[in-house]
């Protein structure tokens, strides 16, 4: 029998459903979908960053017998590819194909053809004649008068926006009266922090298929983290009704936030699509997946007031982000960076100032983290550095002001707010603070010698989901339907989307944990927009807290339309009634605890009422969480730098996160050491530059210039080692938060406060390259360069 | 953006002979029509990007009257060997050492198994990974045509960025080089973002060591130059002398010094000009251990 | 241009294929044959995501003309199994120790790892790294694929004790 407050599914380390089809390669990814008389298709892409199309001649890809398509061809429909937003804070600046190009890369024409290498020849016989306008690169060039004009208006929600400098919005947040903040403090403390252009790097280049449907409608498979939202965009750019576009559900090679959005190639293939009357799929190349999106860089100016004692009177932050050729939604971006800033250190008087502006790059979208990793880079070094200058210690500090149980947390920006009812913070630090024996720590200046090592401690967190008790800015719920077979085996379906890190595994945890059958019984059906209710989004680390809440609350529908089917056929009140999953039969058994008789098995019961024509145990609903919570994460780094050439190496990590009960806890934990490598390559390597003059990035878009970790750059498995907090969340399913994002938050900040450690310099711009690390050493120790 | 890096987008015909004489034939008669494949990883990508678009492919992959070894006074190294082969054949090979780590560095497994030693050193490139180490040997190598053969030293063979002294019609047959003196070992040093990556930049070591007397000490760097070089003057200083770390600073400004490389990307010159310094010592401490001057 | 017959055993099984001379390798796989377990994710040789073994040997698919592998006998990460199914020594640890996140890397990490295990059957953490180096994965930090690679060393030991 069941051991009390014991989790049957939950927290157990199972084989993930889908690592069968992929240690195999039979998963199939959009990439991988090839459908009977398929055409492949390829984009004419602007080579200039800002430029107009005067004319456009298609004249000889036509007598190549392909179907060819400009931005003359294609609806005048003016979009925002990401619809997590209510459609009042939508900004809209984008066309299926367009006349004018923003960044190099922007599509003006595609061609579709019997294969990809006679698309390629199509594509590049286009002629076009074009106006070249002058771009601008740099934000604070970019907000000056007279500077080149990315756009001159686009759309918010319905109506016409004009854009004035390039400034895609702003946002300003206060609370109580900062500068009396300021004035009540003893010490003031001010610096200006950077992190670079990252490109997410997902190993699958965006992809979609989509075949045309003898009713007029269409069916998509394509790179996404949201079937639903892609479906709503597409209806309303091409007018097709929402039952005539099924939208499915594929198996995705990485995201990071990447497709959040509707990829835009997804439109192109579906304009083809119509055009050709045939199957017509779209996968970028890798440099055209590198000129598609980017992460937001930021410049954040911080500033700090403290007591003597070490109390936060006041805090400031004030960030410009460079946004690149479209708005992606920056708008929510600049409103969760200021909730990033005010839920990690209380402030009784606070502000925020947050402008995105345009430039002639490739867009910036979300990229793990959704501004986090930048305003915990920032905050989690200007952190180190009081406590340095007031002679605290570090964690000491930290644990003084952070945000934590009982208190205010907005997980979303100003408008999603909601309480702590869980919190590890306090544990984290404690426990991995002796792991990596951080009292053994010494003073930069007492270390000698080519080589140095230093500690470094930094902490952050992440939402779970974007829920809240009212609606705000920004739409979350999900959908699940849970269904008891006539063997006893459990089938649910959702809209939720695995990115790798084991949602659909958990969700399938959740459900057997809630009906009590065996993990094992569960199956996760494949989903599309036909059949599953309406889901946001896998974003904001919200799959297993809210995708989770609403599949748990599917699977009691169904369990106590089972258990009414029971009493029915042994004569117990259903409300005494309990499930425990039985190993020897696989079977979830239904029984009266406390006694050993009146048993009968899930699968029994389940087939009675079919026979007896009672129906399914069937639960479907939509639920919204009405909470966020924070899922808090603690990094120790140690690093080694050569102080000879500014290389840096990690040589032992500590990652703990606060995930609640960890649902998955060898994939949870996975996500923990991604997220560390990610975040090291965010601190000491990754970035994208262009090259002003061309527009273009001068790494060129492949990965022979862009660079990320390799598996020998990493330390040692037994020198990673990660943890849980050991906490429930009162309002997660079976107590859990979520992980996601959460993994990578405070990395950077760790690495920079590890390098001050050890050579007693402090970095505030990231990448910290051997370049810029020894040049910082060499003026250090006083050496002419 | 006139490139795809999932399929070629130009035609070419495609030929894989059985012979030397066959491939020198369709050279001579297709000119600068005609590019060679062996491994395929540099010419593949450059088809990708644009950068070169051949009519005529000639494979000599299959060619194994060029993967051959000849030891003697003479080393003899067949320009078809790929990668894996030239760094087990010399994995325990103590004054070779430095063309190992060279290949070592390469890494890839997958690019360890196509990519070969002849092209490496035929497409010209100055970060070509082979080239330094070979350089310390005094290589040689002969390019073959159909009307001539010639052997020209390595040193002799780059001379430009991405630019060879071979004819259109000519293939790398060979690298050889006098067998090293004993006493003597090398070492392999580079600098590079990730694990596996281009060179950003190299350098090779090979030490003779007479007790404790430096009896030669040959410097060659990759990426440091438009084409990969010796460092002669920073050699001089270290030639016959007794070993000294002043000596080892000295001769290590003296390579910082002697490089000529193209400033780009975040690596400067004079950034380029401290690491080689470090390099240098790195790896002149590493082969000096080994030279064994116990002996 | 013309197209050309080109023979291959993909996975055991013979195939007469007619292919131009400058498609890839990668691409006839995955679309000429249907294999799409051999994945297109860098075109540079930079990741080897498309790592088929020609001959047993790990090559990059995106940087070989399908030509010139003619009368090889190329294998594909559908072809490691048994022909039973039973999954072969390395996938079973992949899938035991959730070595796994997207799975975009996975059949070119495994082919790779198994190159790895038939050359050297006890290879330290240091030399697995090494060798799966022209390998890039963005999900994992490589630690749970580097467990898995240790973890069919050891259970090869065991069997073999």
């Amino acid at each position: 029998m069941m051991e009390k407050n014991k989790f049957n599914a939950v927290s157990k380390i199972t084989r993930r459903k889908d690592g069968m089809a992929k240690v195999t390669g039979k998963e199939t990814y959009s990439s991988d979908v090839r459908l009977p008389h398929m055409l492949y298709a390829r984009v004419l892409r602007s080579p200039y960053p800002h430029a107009r199309i005067k004319s456009i001649d298609t004249s000889e890809a036509e007598k190549m017998g392909v179907v060819c398509i400009t931005y003359k061809d294609t609806p005048d429909f003016k979009y925002n590819e990401r619809q997590v937003s209510i459609p009042e804070k939508t900004y809209r600046d984008r066309n299926v194909l367009s006349e004018k190009a923003h960044h190099v890369g922007e599509g003006f024409a595609a061609v579709a053809a019997k294969t990809e290498a006679l698309a390629e020849k199509a594509v590049r016989s286009i002629k076009v004649d074009y106006e070249v306008l002058p771009g601008v690169f740099d934000p604070y060039e970019a907000m000056k008068p007279g500077a080149p004009k990315v756009y001159d208006e686009i759309l918010l929600g319905e109506n016409v926006l004009p854009i004035e400098n390039n400034i895609a919005c702003k946002r300003q947040v206060s609370e109580g009266d900062v500068e009396k903040g300021f004035a009540e403090a003893d010490f003031i403390f001010e610096h200006e922090f950077k992190t670079g252009r990252v490109y997410h790097a997902q190993m699958e280049t965006k992809s979609v298929v989509c075949r045309p449907e003898p009713d007029g409608g269409i069916t998509v498979w394509p790179t996404t983290q949201s079937i639903h939202n892609t479906r709503q965009l597409l209806g309303a750019i091409f007018d097709i009704p929402l039952n005539k576009v099924n939208v499915h559900r594929v198996a995705i090679g990485g995201a990071f936030g990447s497709s959040i959005q509707m990829n835009t190639c997804i439109p192109i293939s579906v304009a083809l699509a119509l055009k050709a009357q045939k199957p017509v799929k779209l996968s970028l190349t890798r440099e055209e997946d590198m000129y598609d999106h980017c992460k937001y860089p930021s410049i954040i100016h911080l500033k700090y007031g403290l007591k003597k004692d070490g109390t936060i009177t006041a805090g400031e932050m004030k960030t410009v982000v460079d946004i690149g050729g479209h708005n992606i939604q920056a708008y929510p971006l600049l409103g969760c960076m200021s909730g990033w800033f005010v839920s990690l250190y209380r402030m009784p008087h606070l502000n925020f100032e947050g402008t995105a502006v345009y430039t002639n790059k490739a867009p910036g979208c979300a990229m793990q983290g959704y501004g986090n990793p930048q305003v915990s880079f920032a905050v989690e070094s200007m952190i180190d550095m009081i406590a340095e200058k007031m002679g605290m210690d570090a964690i000491q500090l930290r644990l003084k002001n952070y945000v934590g149980l009982g208190e205010t947390f907005w997980g979303q920006g100003p408008t999603v707010r909601s309480i702590i009812r869980s919190c590890g913070v306090e544990e984290m630090l404690l426990k991995g603070k002796d792991m990596i024996e951080w009292d053994e720590r010494i003073k930069p200046e007492m270390k000698t010698g080519r080589y140095r090592r230093g500690v470094g401690v930094a902490r952050g967190f992440h939402t779970s989901g974007t829920g809240a008790p009212t609606p705000g800015e920004v739409i979350d719920y999900s959908t699940a339907m849970v269904k008891v077979n006539e063997d006893g085996s459990v089938d649910v379906s959702t809209a939720l989307m695995c990115h790798g890190g084991g949602t659909l595994e958990a969700i399938a945890k959740i459900a057997a944990e809630e009906l009590g059958v065996p993990i094992d019984k569960v199956g996760i059906s494949p989903s599309d927009t036909r059949n599953t209710g309406y889901d946001v989004c896998t974003h904001a680390t919200r799959g297993i807290y809210c995708g989770g809440a609403s599949v748990q609350r599917a699977a009691k529908k169904a369990k106590e339309r089972l258990l009414e089917f029971a009493s029915r056929l042994i004569d117990v009140n259903p409300e005494a009634l309990k499930i425990y999953p039985e190993e020897g039969t696989g079977q979830g058994i239904i029984y009266l605890p406390g006694t050993l008789q009146k048993n009968i098995s899930v699968g029994e019961v389940a087939k009675m009422a079919q026979l007896k024509g009672w129906g399914t145990a069937i639960g479907v609903i939509s639920h919204r969480q009405v909470n966020c919570p924070p899922c808090f994460v603690t990094n120790f780094i140690e690093v080694e730098v050569d102080t000879w050439t500014g290389e840096i190496k990690t040589t032992r990590a500590v990652a703990a996160v606060d995930c609640g009960t960890p649902v998955n806890p060898d994939l949870a934990a996975g996500q923990l050491e991604g997220g560390l490598c990610r975040g090291i390559g965010l601190a000491l390597l990754e970035d994208t530059e262009y090259d002003t003059e061309s527009g273009e990035l001068t790494c060129g878009g492949t990965f022979v210039d862009y660079k990320f970790y390799t598996p020998v750059d990493m330390p040692p498995v037994e020198h990673v080692r990660t943890f849980f907090a050991t906490t429930y969340e009162p309002t997660g399913p079976f107590g859990a938060k979520g992980v996601g994002e959460a993994a990578n938050n405070a990395t950077a900040a760790a690495v920079a406060n590890a390098i001050y450690n050890a050579v007693g310099i402090r970095f505030a711009e990231a990448p910290m390259t051997p370049e810029v690390v020894l040049a910082a050493l060499q003026k250090q120790a006083g050496v002419e360069k | 953006m006139k490139m795809n890096t999932r399929i070629i987008s130009h035609e070419f015909d495609y030929h894989a002979p059985d012979t030397i004489r066959e491939v020198l034939e369709m050279l001579d008669q297709h000119g600068s029509d005609a590019k060679i494949i062996a491994g395929g990883t540099d010419l593949i990508t450059q088809m990708k990007m644009g950068k070169r678009t051949p009519s005529h492919v000639v494979d000599i992959r299959k060619l194994k009257d060029l993967r051959y070894y000849v030891e003697g006074a003479v080393i003899k190294i067949g320009a078809g060997n790929n990668f894996r082969s030239v760094m087990e054949h010399f994995a325990n090979n103590v004054p070779c050492r430095g063309l190992y780590e060279a290949i070592y560095s390469i890494g890839k497994t997958q690019v360890l198994n196509m990519g070969t030693i002849g092209g490496n050193l035929s497409n010209g490139s100055p970060k070509a990974d082979t080239a330094p180490p070979l350089l310390t040997y005094n290589a040689r190598v002969k390019l073959l045509s159909l009307k001539s053969e010639r052997l020209i030293d390595l040193k002799d063979l780059h001379v430009g960025y991405n630019k060879t002294v071979m004819e259109e019609n000519e293939i790398m047959t060979e690298i050889q080089f006098d067998a090293l003196p004993k006493n003597t070992a090398g070492a392999f040093e580079k600098k590079a973002r990730v694990g596996s990556d281009i060179s950003k930049i190299t350098c090779a070591v090979t030490v003779t060591r007479d007790n404790d007397v430096c009896r030669n000490c040959n410097i060659a760097l990759g990426a440091a130059a438009p084409v990969p070089m010796r460092a002669p003057v920073a050699e001089s200083i270290m030639k016959g002398r007794p070993f000294s770390d002043q000596l080892l600073e000295d001769t290590a400004l003296q390579v910082g010094r002697e490089i000529n490389p193209p400033a780009y990307g975040r690596t400067s010159v004079e950034y380029r000009r401290e690491m080689v310094a470090v390099m240098f010592k790195d790896g002149f401490k590493r082969a000096w251990e080994q030279a064994g001057g116990d002996k | 241009m013309k197209k050309q017959t080109l023979n291959l055993n993909i996975n055991g099984e013979d195939f007469e294929l007619r292919i131009f001379p400058n498609e890839l390798l990668v691409n006839v796989v995955r679309e000429t044959v249907g294999l799409t377990g051999t994945k297109y994710a860098c075109g540079t040789g930079q990741c080897g995501a498309c790592t088929v073994l020609v001959d047993d040997e790990p090559v990059l698919g995106c940087m070989t003309l399908a030509v010139s592998a003619a009368g090889s006998k190329i294998t594909t990460i559908e072809g490691i199994a048994e022909p039973d199914g039973k999954l072969d020594p390395l996938q079973d640890a992949f899938l035991k120790t959730n070595a796994i996140q997207c799975g975009f890397c996975t059949p070119g990490m495994i082919l790779v790892g198994k190159d790895l295990l038939k050359k050297n059957t006890n290879p330290t953490e240091n030399e697995i790294r090494h060798h799966i180096k022209g390998n890039l994965c963005r999900c994992t930090g490589y630690n749970g694929i580097v467990r898995a690679i240790k973890k069919c060393r050891d259970d090869m030991a065991e069997r073999n004790l």
